[in-house]
């Protein structure tokens, strides 16, 4: 509707359109100028690797790999790494986790930080909420190697955690940091990304709650309304959309599973339970074979799905947002 | 103050018994996660004064028996720690102030509505955080520009985030008209306007986006493990990731004769927590402006996205 508005609008004053687009240009110049270097980044370190002829950007999957040779001389293959990357187990089993810990997470974490900015909310002093805030909020700013570091201590077979589960229960200690069971994986997976993210994750929702009417809980009061009623017919309500929108977006990224803090945890061990598509990609572009053009097939495909997947999410939770917001 | 007692007593008399319940469960739910929160630090900061002596003996060690700070004077030993320093120091320092020069010269035009090309520029920015090359073709292309071995590794190709220059941008445009308007009948061009009107407006997002980068820069790790051989290069995160992910602890030869000569023993979990405590020192202190500026800043940039 607007494109097509704005469309004829142009059309109809077009006369000098090419005139008036110099005289524009000339007159906000130093705009333009300022925006060189920003353009430049973008197209040194985004666009190129994309297409580019030096060092062949995508196209270096269609092309045989060589190391001591430059790209031009590299032979043309066609979709060889890709049939190659069909028939690999351990690249369909790096999807199959990708997707799986995603979903984990969108199951067990996602929920998490609505459920604290509720609670948070519920606090009546200040003093005290901030103190909350304040704690929860700080492991989002450390690195993770910074939190697995911290972890590892914790979670050795000599480490405090263990030490108090033996104690408790008599049993061997239990070595989390390398096992191929499903479920401790997973709940370290989980549980590390909640102590880093809650704090932060709950900001956005802390933010859709303050601007809550406050007369709308006085009210509800008046009625006879309890704690629990406010919390589901007020807070709730006015958090939703921001949640549905955020929860959206988040399925959007199924294939980014969090490389840092995976990359950091992976061993020979737990490799076949947690090892993502991104983590995939790293070990045979830089670690296994040094096949560079195999790790820019797999790299591609991600990337074309991921962009799909992107964009449906975003269309989507525009249309949302829009729906619920306004 | 008055007032606000008498409302809170006030408040307090109308709570009823299932309020006051609520109240309770919630307070311990938090506090609880609190400290689920807070042990793994105290752990952290527990073992790096630990003595070995006392690590050894104790089989689930929660208290302090000593607090000892010779865990960290072998910590500084570990060969290259105090350059690695220097290298994160440089990186964040040089790093943080390129980034944000970059980001509000992007975010400031971008935010102009007078901006020839405007959409096509914004989409062309867009789109870089839909699709990318991936890791492969970006690789070959920072290694063609010859950043391998230099610490630029660190600084130029994350020169700009695309998320914060949006944010930043968003909060540009939240800036009423007017003020650009009356600076231009005064004859002020678009750069004398940016950087002398529009700037000190825009103070709280840019402290923001400033810590937000500092941060980053400080926590880089990934570019420098792909693209630093040199050790004396390597920044602090990586030589804590040789500790304690790789858990290959190589004592240098500095750090040898000085566990010889005094007859000190250290345990390694005590020198990976000292690593990690000094590591986590200059966040812990840029965090109280981080908290001061970071919900007000986020929600400011975040008004339309």
């Amino acid at each position: 509707m607007e494109l097509s508005r704005n469309g004829a609008g142009s059309l109809r004053k077009n006369r000098s359109g090419f005139g008036r687009t110099l005289r524009k240009c000339v007159e906000h110049r130093y705009l333009l100028f300022m925006l060189i270097p920003v353009l430049a980044y973008y197209l040194i370190f985004n666009y190129a690797p994309m297409l580019n002829l030096e060092t062949g950007g995508i196209l270096m999957a269609f092309k045989q790999h060589r190391l001591t040779k430059p790209f031009s001389e590299w032979n043309w293959v066609g979709l060889k790494y890709f049939e190659m990357m069909w028939r690999k187990p351990d690249f369909w089993l790096a999807m199959r986790n990708t997707v799986f810990i995603s979903f984990a997470r969108l199951l067990f974490e996602f929920p998490m930080p609505i459920v604290l900015s509720i609670l948070l909310n519920e606090v009546a002093r200040t003093k005290l909420k901030r103190f909350f805030q304040t704690v929860f909020t700080f492991p989002n700013f450390l690195s993770w190697i910074l939190i697995v570091g911290i972890m590892r201590d914790l979670l050795q077979v000599d480490g405090v955690i263990n030490g108090i589960m033996t104690a408790m229960s008599g049993n061997q200690p239990y070595n989390f940091l390398a096992n191929s069971e499903v479920v401790s994986n997973y709940l370290m997976l989980i549980l590390s990304n909640l102590f880093k993210g809650i704090g932060w994750g709950s900001i956005i929702y802390l933010a859709s709650i303050s601007g809550i009417d406050p007369s709308l809980y006085e009210a509800a009061t008046v009625d006879g309304a309890n704690r629990w009623h406010n919390i589901i017919h007020i807070t709730w309500p006015g958090i939703r959309s921001t949640a549905i929108v955020l929860l959206i977006l988040q399925c959007g990224n199924i294939l980014n599973g969090g490389f840092d803090q995976i990359f950091n945890l992976v061993n020979g061990v737990n490799r076949g339970i947690i090892e993502t598509i991104d983590v995939y990609i790293y070990r045979y572009a830089f670690q296994q074979s040094m096949n560079q053009s195999f790790a820019a097939a797999s790299g591609l495909f991600k990337a074309v799905i991921n962009f799909a997947l992107l964009m449906a999410a975003n269309g989507l939770a525009r249309r949302m947002g829009e729906d619920n917001l306004f | 103050m008055k007032t606000t007692t008498a409302v809170i007593r006030k408040n307090r008399i109308r709570k009823s018994m299932g309020d006051r319940i609520a109240d309770f469960f919630i307070h311990a739910v938090l506090i609880a996660l609190t400290l689920i929160v807070i042990f793994p630090f105290y752990n952290m900061l527990l073992i790096s004064v630990a003595r070995y002596e006392d690590i050894i003996s104790t089989p689930l060690y929660l208290f302090p028996k000593a607090i000892d700070f010779k865990n960290y004077s072998m910590a500084i030993l570990y060969p290259n720690f105090l350059r690695s320093a220097g290298v994160s120091l440089f990186v964040t320092a040089v790093g943080t102030t390129l980034n944000l020069l970059i980001t509000l010269l992007g975010s400031y035009v971008l935010s102009r509505k007078n901006l020839p090309f405007r959409k096509f520029f914004f989409y062309f920015i867009l789109f870089t955080m839909y699709f990318g090359g991936g890791l492969i073709p970006w690789y070959m292309v920072v290694k063609n520009l010859g950043f391998v071995d230099s610490v630029w590794a660190m600084i130029v190709p994350p020169m700009l985030n695309t998320f914060y220059l949006i944010l930043m941008r968003n909060y540009f445009q939240s800036i009423p008209e007017s003020l650009e308007e009356s600076a231009k009948i005064d004859g002020a061009n678009d750069l004398r306007i940016m950087f002398q009107i529009m700037v000190p407006v825009a103070a709280p997002i840019i402290a923001t986006i400033a810590l937000f980068y500092s941060v980053d820069r400080w926590n880089e790790w990934w570019l420098a493990l792909i693209f630093i051989q040199d050790p004396q290069k390597l920044p602090l995160q990586l030589i804590l990731r040789k500790m304690v992910v790789d858990a290959t602890i190589d004592l240098g030869n500095a750090m040898m004769n000085a566990m010889r000569d005094s007859h000190i023993q250290v345990h390694g979990r005590s020198l990976q927590m000292a690593t990690i405590t000094i590591t986590t020192l200059p966040i812990l202190m840029v965090y109280p402006f981080l908290q001061k500026y970071f919900t007000k800043g986020i929600m400011l940039g975040a008004i339309k996205a």
